[in-house]
């Protein structure tokens, strides 16, 4: 079996399960964010009064905070409250939390083999080896209720990342390199699981960026098994480590296989409007810019950050562009302020936004206008995603970013550190 | 489930923005929030549906974000959507809210056009063309969609099963 069946297999006590195949799991971490109002309504609608098990929820708060109406504000509250009463520990107001796909796992919430449920982009935690999955408000609500909800059996694709990447090139290159090649609907209910050489030379901040992507080819989810970066980064956290974990069988190495040469592989963009309108980087250089964004989710962890900082050291941002720098979280935030990365960056003349969905989600602290242009280290860019539907968006890793944002134009990191 | 109505055809990767542009979430009255439904790709779409109809697409319909989309479609008093691929969010979200959704996979371009009438049967695994008298097969439901569907949704199956499992 795949990583993805033996999870599922083991969560829902069955010795083996097959693609296609419908079954019942328990699930093992529910992450609702400030926008999850209708899953609490929902769950309130069941009718039981207490959720099945407290301990297997997570509550992030990270789109509409600090509360940007009052409406935001009511649901805030309400959320807050539904914490309360239920006696939910895990519980991150922004002061103490950040994005919901970086929280919960640096928190120790999450390790491998486990089934995690939460919005579109839950995905990002396959990087440690777990089904990560988006599921509907419903759903969130029926598994706090029952800790269990049912599942297809995905067929997994097997990505085979070949060879060391060049200079610059990280997980989100690589990403949007599947992206173009499978396009945003190459892997509809499908797993994406990744292997090959490739892997050795992806620390654990690029490999969550990688498997965030997956959800734009419409994957249930992007997966890497457990190797030495995955120990290191619960060492790193002063986490305990795992200490058992399934690997993937060799004889589903033979399963449907697409292999990409990430050796040869140039910088990525993807362009207006669909995040799988990939080319090289090469082809839109020199494209007019009004912002950049680096950071959120996908790009927003300290290794991202150091390398927008390498770019922008002792550099000032065209005075033609707004850079907005969002870190993933608030304990990055606080690393990056260590590191001197965040002093870089506002004596580069950018601007730095709390850790949230913000900009990305096209809901505030940077919303573009009509005849915007960004590029933008985030994964959506369809018309209207980052605000008004006539603004464009590029989509780049950290360093493009940085180097676009200092020349005005969109430009490669060679271009501006020669 | 059987499904018999009129149709409305669509295209391929119709996502969750222009079910209802993201501008039109916050809006509070469910009918007029409806009203926007396609608005962009579809213009009249909305005024003209008539309730039970059904809705007919290619690949990936209600990709993009997992925002309330499903309930858009049953506020406009939709029958169903039949697609020849779903995006697997906005599937679960269908189930979950006991709305049909009728995955045929043999779907080419040019079937099923604006203003025929099928129907469907989703025990049997079978749409049929009034207009054409082509067949074509569905994925049938397993039984505990049915069931899901009997409920009118999961969360109504989920507390007739947790209320019979404290009996």
């Amino acid at each position: 079996m795949t990583l993805v069946e033996k999870i599922l297999a083991i969560n829902a006590g069955l010795p083996e399960v097959k693609p296609g195949q419908y079954v019942e799991a328990r699930v093992d971490l529910v992450i609702l964010s400030d926008v999850a109002v209708r899953s609490v309504k929902a769950f309130q609608e069941i009718g039981v009064k207490k959720v099945y098990d407290p301990e297997r929820i997570a509550i992030v708060f990270d789109h509409n905070v600090p509360a940007r109406d009052t409406k935001t504000a009511e649901d805030i509250r309400f959320l807050r409250e539904f914490a309360r009463t239920q006696g939910i520990r895990h519980f991150f107001d922004l002061p103490r939390g950040g994005i919901q796909h970086l929280v919960p796992a640096e928190n120790g919430l999450i390790y491998p083999g486990m089934i995690v449920i939460d919005g579109s982009h839950a995905c990002t935690d396959g990087a440690l080896g777990v089904l990560a999955t988006g599921v509907s408000a419903e759903d969130r609500a029926v598994a706090m209720a029952t800790g269990k909800l049912w599942f297809r059996v995905p067929e997994t694709l097997r990505v085979v990342l070949q060879g060391k990447p060049k200079p610059y090139v990280t997980g989100m290159d690589i990403g949007l390199a599947l992206l173009g090649k499978i396009k945003a609907n190459g892997a509809i209910y499908m797993a994406i699981e990744f292997s090959g050489e490739t892997l050795e030379y992806l620390p654990m901040d690029t490999r969550f960026t990688l498997c965030n992507l997956t959800m734009e080819a419409g994957a249930k989810t992007g997966i890497i098994g457990v190797d030495d970066k995955t120990l290191d980064f619960y060492h790193r956290l002063g986490l305990p480590q795992p200490v058992e974990y399934i690997k993937t069988d060799p004889e589903s190495l033979i399963r449907e296989t697409l292999s990409l040469e990430v050796d040869v592989l140039p910088l990525q963009v993807a362009q207006p409007e669909s995040p799988d309108k990939v080319s090289p980087l090469e082809e839109v250089l020199g494209t007019p810019l009004t912002h950049g964004f680096i950071g959120y989710c996908v790009n927003g962890r300290l290794s991202d950050l150091a390398l927008a900082a390498g770019v922008l050291l002792g550099r000032k941002v065209n005075p033609g562009v707004n850079l907005t720098i969002t870190p993933g979280s608030q304990r990055i935030f606080k690393e990056a302020v260590k590191k001197g990365y965040i002093t870089t960056f506002l004596e580069a003349g950018a601007v730095i936004a709390p850790p949230t969905c913000g900009a990305c989600a096209g809901i505030h602290m940077g919303v573009l206008g009509p005849g915007d242009t960004a590029i933008s280290t985030t994964n959506r860019n369809f018309p209207g995603r980052m605000g008004h539907p006539q603004s464009r968006v590029y989509l780049a890793n950290p360093a493009v970013v940085a180097a676009s944002a200092v020349r005005g134009v969109i430009s490669s990191p060679e271009e501006v550190l020669s | 489930v059987i499904l018999s109505n009129r149709v409305w055809r669509l295209g391929d990767n119709i996502d969750t923005d222009q079910i209802l542009p993201g501008s039109y979430i916050n809006l509070s009255d469910k009918t007029i929030r409806a009203s926007h439904c396609f608005e962009n790709i579809y213009p009249g779409f909305a005024s003209q549906v008539q309730p039970g109809e059904l809705i007919v697409a290619g690949m990936n319909f209600g990709c993009g974000s997992s925002r309330p989309s499903v309930e858009i479609l049953q506020d406009l008093g939709i029958g169903g959507v039949v697609a020849q691929s779903f995006a697997r969010i906005f599937f679960r979200g269908g189930i979950a809210r006991g709305f049909p959704l009728v995955v045929c996979p043999s779907l080419q371009a040019g079937d099923l056009p604006t203003g025929h009438s099928i129907s469907v049967n989703l025990e049997k695994g079978t749409l049929v063309d009034q207009d054409s008298g082509h067949l074509f097969s569905i994925e049938p439901y397993p039984k505990f969609f049915q069931e899901i569907m009997g409920a009118r949704g999961l969360i109504n199956y989920t507390r007739t099963r947790l209320d019979s499992e404290v009996r």
